[in-house]
């Protein structure tokens, strides 16, 4: 008899069950709603606090694919990345890429159909060369053409010296911008000593690396192509050799710079948190024990808090991240489709047998590579600097 | 920056006045000598950096 009772008993539970199921999965639902809700209780009051406007600055001076990207306001788009719902098409970047390169080469291919226009005279006059009466006329035409190109060229290259400028002035005021929200935060989150470690590399960064790539390299870089173009001008007066010479001192520089802050940054980087790590916990562990019957609790709270202080910080860190890549995407496009242009020219125009054009627009495109480069070099500088930071907070979390 | 740039114009100017003494000299014994002579001024000026330094020391 007992055993029937057992079996009946059973037999209703699994009955039961599905009803169980469905009941479950409405309570799912509603917890989705509930996250949400959960969500904006816990960071919203973070994220509230913060000041973004000098993002939302740095942000709307990016301009379209800035905006494309990341939408209008800095905050929102810190929520939806601190969320994981930052949606980054690949597709969409790539027409991003695309539209702004395609942009770049219709703006300069004027200056394009110019130069070849130039060397193609040039040729002809050097065609007709024996029908002129003296050596002396042919070679004077020879060289007035040059002249043009070059006066071209010099423009041409001041506007490109222009753009980097500009370019790097963009960077360092988004990542000027950024770090003070960064650090901010990570010193709210216990990281008193990688915030400490970090504020002088970022001073160093902003400040420094920004200044000497304008005003060091831009400069070399300018000179090296002002030299290449006079050397070029008659074959007996030659400082091509100087020119290169100018050109290689800025690209050792260069990388000198981008070795050494990469070395002091990690070394640095990874010293302050594990100092941070430590502290943290014995900070926990002192509340935890020492004060008596609500320290338990009371430690949970500094957990959550730091742990919403990361979240918001790695949003924010991804957003920075995104706004240098944006920054650095359009200057860099615009002169390597222009060193592209001139490589060109230069191909087109070797046919014809102008030596010193060819030549003078081959050296002038290889200039143009180190602009792009050290643009590229100082992007990527801030962009290991944005995800270091992110990175050491994250592994004095997972010290603590 | 300025004076990298003063150093570098000087030299593409100096570079300039040389192309068209050269282009101007007369055809003669006298070419040669003034042709170092040209020579000497484009190497001084490339080298007035290390010149000045050496003043200082």
């Amino acid at each position: 008899m007992k055993r029937l009772w057992v079996f009946l008993l059973a037999c209703i539970l699994m009955l039961g069950c599905p009803a169980f199921a469905v009941l479950a999965q409405e309570d799912e639902e509603e917890t989705d709603l509930a996250a949400q809700e959960e969500w904006d209780r816990v960071y919203g009051d973070v994220l509230n606090g913060l000041d973004f406007s000098q993002m939302d600055s740095a942000l709307n001076g990016l301009g379209e694919p800035g905006y494309q990207l990341l939408g209008a306001s800095v905050r929102e788009a810190v929520m939806k990345a601190s969320q994981g719902e930052l949606k980054l098409d690949i597709w969409g970047i790539l027409k991003l890429i695309f539209a702004s390169a395609v942009d770049a080469f219709r703006k300069n291919a004027g200056i394009l159909l110019r130069i070849l226009l130039l060397a193609v005279i040039s040729a002809i006059l050097g065609v007709l060369k024996p029908s002129f009466s003296s050596q002396g006329v042919a070679d004077a035409a020879g060289m007035v053409s040059y002249l043009l190109i070059i006066a071209i060229l010099a423009q041409l290259l001041y506007s490109v010296v222009g753009v980097a400028r500009d370019a790097i002035d963009a960077m360092s005021g988004v990542i000027s911008a950024v770090f003070p929200i960064l650090l901010l935060l990570l010193t709210a989150m216990g990281g008193s000593m990688s915030g400490a470690v970090f504020s002088p590399a970022m001073a160093v960064l902003t400040g420094g690396i920004g200044l000497f790539i304008k005003n060091a390299i831009l400069p070399m870089v300018l000179i090296s192509g002002v030299m290449i173009m006079v050397s070029n001008i008659s074959e007996r007066v030659q400082i091509g050799k100087m020119a290169a010479f100018v050109k290689k001192i800025a690209g050792w520089s260069i990388s000198v710079v981008f070795v050494v802050f990469l070395g002091v940054t990690a070394l640095q980087g990874m010293a302050g948190s594990a100092i941070d790590g430590v502290t943290l916990r014995t900070a926990k562990f002192a509340i935890d024990k020492f004060v008596p019957i609500v320290g338990g609790m009371f430690s949970d709270t500094v957990d959550t808090l730091i742990g919403c202080s990361l979240v918001i910080k790695n949003g924010i860190g991804i957003v920075g991240t995104l706004m240098i890549a944006v920054s650095v995407l359009s200057p860099v496009l615009t002169i390597a489709s222009l060193s592209l242009m001139m490589n060109l020219a230069a191909a087109i125009i070797e046919p014809f047998g102008e030596k010193r054009i060819y030549k003078c627009l081959s050296d002038i495109s290889g200039v143009m590579t180190l602009l792009y480069v050290s643009i590229l070099a100082l992007g990527a500088m801030m962009f290991i600097l944005v995800s270091l930071v992110v990175g050491a907070s994250n592994v004095n979390i997972m010290m603590r | 920056m300025k004076a990298i740039l003063e150093w570098g114009f000087h030299i593409a100017l100096v570079a300039v006045i040389v192309t068209l003494c050269e282009g101007i000299l007369p055809s003669g014994s006298i070419k040669k000598f003034a042709r170092v002579g040209l020579g000497l001024a484009l190497v001084l000026e490339m080298l007035s950096p290390l010149i000045k330094l050496v003043q200082q020391i």
